[in-house]
């Protein structure tokens, strides 16, 4: 027989949204559950942007939506203060652009409260001098920048605190479906091939650009389209503010700072599965093409990484393109499909995750018969030390500020000490994850400055041998797993400069330690 | 700014990497007059191993215990393959040769019956090379006959870890054990390199310190494995003082560079050309090359203090690939980045890396370069040689995968001593079979 447990509700997916859900099940007193088939924010929520919308963005296209960002990001402002950086953000326009939106865009802000105060092209370049010199408008808007993986880990770790369960590695295998009813769901942990059945009363799917793979199991079809969303990233900040092309949402017009990098995108491609999210070469040359128009430095400017990302369209699209219908979310009941008890929750915005989770967690009550009031709105998210080893620089203002003498430093890039390692590691062995590289990677910088783990790799697994973390010749399927996660990223940007860093890295792993022969 | 006089000398070596040293070596052994530049350290991050050739071919991971049969191998099956243009006793020669040299530097080495050697990596891989530094030969036999060893971890030495070599072995090598030791001379707290570790053990007082804190942790080991940190200057003399102190069989094992074996590489050869009288002067910049009419080259070099004129009967270039500068590259086109010699390339860059680093044929940018007539010359588009006395040695060179293939330090020597070879062949219109045995005597 299998191991059962019993909970109220099963959130299936460890997004944003799923650990929105969670947090706000948590905190109305709920029993949860999440399952997660990979790690933490491995699907769209670890490979976004990155922005909180002030809602600029969407209002000549979807006033709706922008007032829903305007507002949500003023939410988190507060409740998740450590994890956004209120960066401003800038709305520019260059030669060439469309004189009637440019026109149009003050106006369409003051209709849904966003504030938008018009610069001159020289004050707009004297905040951030890398601006093209082709400037011919600009504005200033509330625009900011949000680390997701703070955010997403910040509200699982205090659910958890309070008795929400967590399963990594966790996929849904299959639903038990009884008179209309999900009485049972199965799923298998990837690393062990144990299997755990789980009875909830509700079943929320989280599950994102998953969402009509794991709806079709328990029989109910959801129509979805995919489009891949390509990002680059720099291998220094090239400005201060969010700057963005003032121009109908298009192709590389967003360039978001997140710490000590930017990040220059996004790509619009449809796929026909949410896995494919391989950058190409043709994508990067795009997003590099373009978005020198904004800033020229981004021609010639060092990548140190390029990753795709995933949106999940419900419902099939118009002929507007992907980007017009996008921005949506969809809260869905599936008893009129059949399942009384599953309820699925996708599309939507990073910016409005704590939204999509009180419509969805309001729902969930009604379901259950609980009338609880949503908390999420004032409640202010724990800083969670472990949580802030993923913003960009932010290990190495941590370290210098609690050294302890005994502390070494692993990885010179980005400045993660044996410490950290070691909490990460602990954390990881307690939440019943396992120790792996791709997962440090996933909740710190490792390998993400810009000698892309040539040396901090080496030295990361030799400390976990050391420390029992890791044993036999788990290691060198570790690195050979780390490198090649880290090959998919920097594959398309290697280019230049970083020519040489690749060159290295290769020596290493094959010329001298005969990795690829393992 | 002084104006220095013009230089002249025979050969002109552009690059300091193992094929820019070594061909230094062969062209002042035979008494040319030889002048090197190069930018950077390239050599303190070689491993201490000569690798000649392992795998082939590269896509079967096919492993070769005897490497003359190996580069059998490689001739039959890539015509173009830099070893494709030397003769296995040419090859045997350039690695004598440099043997002796860096023997007479203080840094001998040893190759096994002409075979290659296996040996364990700081990672617990097992890794086989061809030319082994003094310092590293009890590993061969501890790893072939499974000796009892002790694999010893110094304190804050971030580069390596006793633990995971033994556990990434223990199925194959039971009797490996670990200990840990934080020898008393080393002050320093916090991080250490293996480069401070190795100076700090050139001085005896040291080794003994290192010896008592090990001495402890022995229980009927035959052998003991550290991190490369014996010395820098005498590494032979301390291992064998060290195993004298110990009682057993004590050896280094490679780790991530940078670390002392290639400091002592870089260190040997520089002491070695400086007393053969190779002319190297340091932090110069190359503004300008002149091709002159009877073949040889007028070379500009600065530097912030002065400008002089070297005139080059012939010129070797050994700049190396990405790494060293010597290949350079936007986002469209390879590029030889000192004479913009054609570059052989995939067609775009999507064509330059496979979907997975690991991918067994190895990537398509590894094999791009320069290609070279017969002479070891730099040709063009059809097969020319640009200019009669410019050579090419080195990674630099097209259609191999040296990471692959366990092949860099092969290559570089054979090129450059083929390089060499061609010149003084093309100078004195001397078949070069006459004077290669006089020139091993000189
Ligand atoms: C390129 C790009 C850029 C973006 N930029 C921004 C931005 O700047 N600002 C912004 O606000 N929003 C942005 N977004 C949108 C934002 O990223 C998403 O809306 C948000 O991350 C969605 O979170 P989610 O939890 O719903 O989905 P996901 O993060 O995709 O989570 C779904 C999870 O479900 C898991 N799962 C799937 N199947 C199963 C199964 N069978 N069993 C268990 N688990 C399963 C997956 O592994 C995944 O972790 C961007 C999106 C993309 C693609």
């Amino acid at each position: 027989m299998n191991k059962r447990i019993r909970t109220q509700v099963l959130v299936v997916g460890g997004g944003a949204t799923g650990a929105s859900v969670l947090w706000d099940l948590s905190l109305r007193g709920i029993k949860a559950v999440l399952v997660e088939r990979k790690d933490m924010n491995s699907g769209a929520s670890g490979a976004n942007h990155g922005l909180l919308h002030s809602g600029a963005r969407y209002v000549a296209g979807d006033a709706h939506a922008a007032a829903e960002c305007r507002e949500e990001s003023e939410i988190l402002k507060r409740t998740a203060a450590r994890y956004v950086e209120y960066t401003g953000g800038l709305f520019v326009a260059v030669k060439g652009d469309d004189e009637r939106y440019i026109s149009d865009f003050k106006h369409f802000c003051s209709k849904v409260n966003i504030s938008a105060d018009e610069l001159t092209p020289a004050q707009a370049r004297e905040l951030e001098p890398s601006l093209s010199g082709d400037i011919i408008a600009a504005y200033r808007v509330p625009d900011a920048s949000i680390d997701p993986f703070g955010l997403s880990l910040s509200m699982m770790t205090q659910s958890a605190s309070t008795g929400a369960e967590i399963f990594f590695q966790s996929r849904i295998r299959s639903f038990v479906v009884k008179n209309g009813r999900i009485v049972s769901t199965t799923v298998e942990n990837s690393a062990t091939g144990e299997t755990l059945d789980i009875e909830a009363d509700v079943v929320v799917n989280a599950s994102g650009a998953w969402a009509a793979e794991v709806a079709g199991l328990a029989g109910v079809s959801l129509p979805m389209t995919y489009s891949k969303g390509t990002l680059l990233v720099t291998a220094e900040r090239v400005a201060r503010h969010v700057v963005n092309r003032l121009r109908p949402p298009s192709d590389a017009d967003i360039i978001v700072p997140g710490g000590t990098v930017s990040i220059v995108g996004t790509t619009s491609v449809r796929i026909d599965h949410p896995d494919e999210t391989m950058p190409t070469v043709h994508e990067t040359d795009r997003i590099i093409e373009e978005s020198r128009v904004l800033m020229p430095r981004l021609q010639t400017e060092r990548y140190i990484r390029a990753y795709s990302g995933v949106r999940p369209l419900a419902g099939v699209s118009g002929n507007q393109g992907d980007r017009c219908i996008s921005r949506g979310f969809a809260l869905l009941d599936h008893g009129c499909d059949g399942v009384s008890n599953l309820v699925t929750i996708t599309g939507g915005k990073l910016t409005t995750c704590r939204l999509m989770a009180e419509k969805t967690t309001d729902l969930v009550c009604g379901h259950l018969g609980i009338s609880a009031e949503c908390r999420t709105r004032t409640t202010p998210l724990a800083d969670l030390s472990q949580c802030g080893w993923t913003t960009p620089g932010a290990s190495a203002s941590n370290w210098l500020r609690k050294k302890a003498p005994k502390d070494l430093i692993l990885c010179e890039c980005e400045m993660i000490s044996t410490d950290i390692v070691d909490e990460l590691s602990q954390s990881l062995e307690e939440n019943d994850g396992q120790v792996s590289l791709v997962s440090l990677g996933q909740r710190s910088r490792l390998g993400k400055g810009p000698c892309q783990g040539a040396f901090c790799v080496f030295r990361v697994t030799g400390h976990l041998y050391r420390n029992r973390f890791l044993k036999g010749k788990n290691g060198l399927t570790q690195m050979k797993a780390f490198a090649e996660s880290r090959f998919k990223g920097i594959r398309t940007v290697l280019m230049g400069p970083s020519l040489a860093q690749a060159e290295l890295q290769e020596a290493f792993q094959c010329g001298l330690f005969n990795l690829e022969q393992q | 700014m002084s104006v220095q006089p013009d230089l002249s000398c025979d050969l002109f070596v552009i690059g300091n990497g193992l094929a820019g040293m070594s061909t230094a070596v062969f062209a002042a052994n035979r008494g040319l007059k030889v002048c090197q530049i190069g930018a950077g350290q390239p050599l303190v991050f070689h491993s201490g191993l000569f690798d000649f050739i392992t795998t082939w071919p590269v896509q079967e991971k096919t492993n070769w215990d005897d490497p003359w049969k190996a580069l059998n191998k490689v001739k039959l099956s890539n015509r173009k393959h830099p070893y494709s243009h030397h003769n296995p006793e040419d090859i045997g020669n350039a690695f004598d040769e440099i043997a002796a040299f860096l023997s007479s530097e203080g840094l001998p080495h040893g190759i096994r019956s002409g075979k290659n050697s296996r040996l364990v990596t700081s990672i617990g891989t097992v890794k086989s090379s061809y030319m082994i530094p003094f310092s590293m030969l009890s590993a061969i036999p501890a790893l072939e006959q499974k000796w009892p060893t002790l694999i010893v971890d110094i304190k804050g030495l971030r580069e390596f870890s006793a633990e995971q070599i033994r556990e990434t072995l223990k199925t194959t090598w039971p009797t490996l054990s670990t200990a840990t030791v934080d020898p008393a001379f080393s002050s320093q707290k916090g991080e250490k390199t293996a480069e401070h570790l190795a100076r700090a053990l050139d001085l005896e007082q040291n080794r003994r310190h290192l010896a008592d804190a090990i001495r402890p942790h022995l229980k009927g080991h035959k052998a003991v494995g550290l991190p490369p940190i014996l010395g820098i200057q005498f590494p032979s003399a301390s291992v064998s003082d060290l195993e004298s102190k110990l009682g057993v069989a004590v050896f280094e094992i490679p780790c991530l560079p940078p670390a002392a074996p290639g400091v002592r590489l870089k260190e040997a050869f520089e002491r070695g050309l400086d007393k053969k009288g190779v002319v190297r002067p340091g932090n110069v910049r190359m503004n300008r090359i002149t091709p002159e009419h009877d073949g040889a080259f007028s070379i500009d070099l600065s530097s912030d203090f002065m400008i002089r004129t070297i005139k080059a009967k012939g010129i070797v270039l050994a700049t190396g690939r990405f790494m060293g500068n010597g290949l350079v590259a936007d986002g469209k086109k390879i590029r030889e980045s000192v004479f913009g010699i054609p570059v052989i390339q995939p067609e775009s860059r999507s064509a330059w890396y496979n979907r997975h680093f690991f991918d067994r044929r190895g990537h398509a940018i590894n094999r791009a370069g320069i290609e070279t007539d017969p002479f070891q010359r730099p040709v063009d588009e059809y097969g020319y040689s640009l200019y009669s006395r410019l050579f090419a040695a080195g990674s630099i060179l097209a259609h191999q995968d040296w990471t692959r293939e366990k092949s860099g330090s092969g290559i570089a020597l054979a090129s450059a001593y083929h390089a060499v070879l061609s010149y003084m062949e093309l100078e004195t219109g001397i078949s070069r079979r006459y004077d290669i045995h006089a020139a091993c005597t000189a």
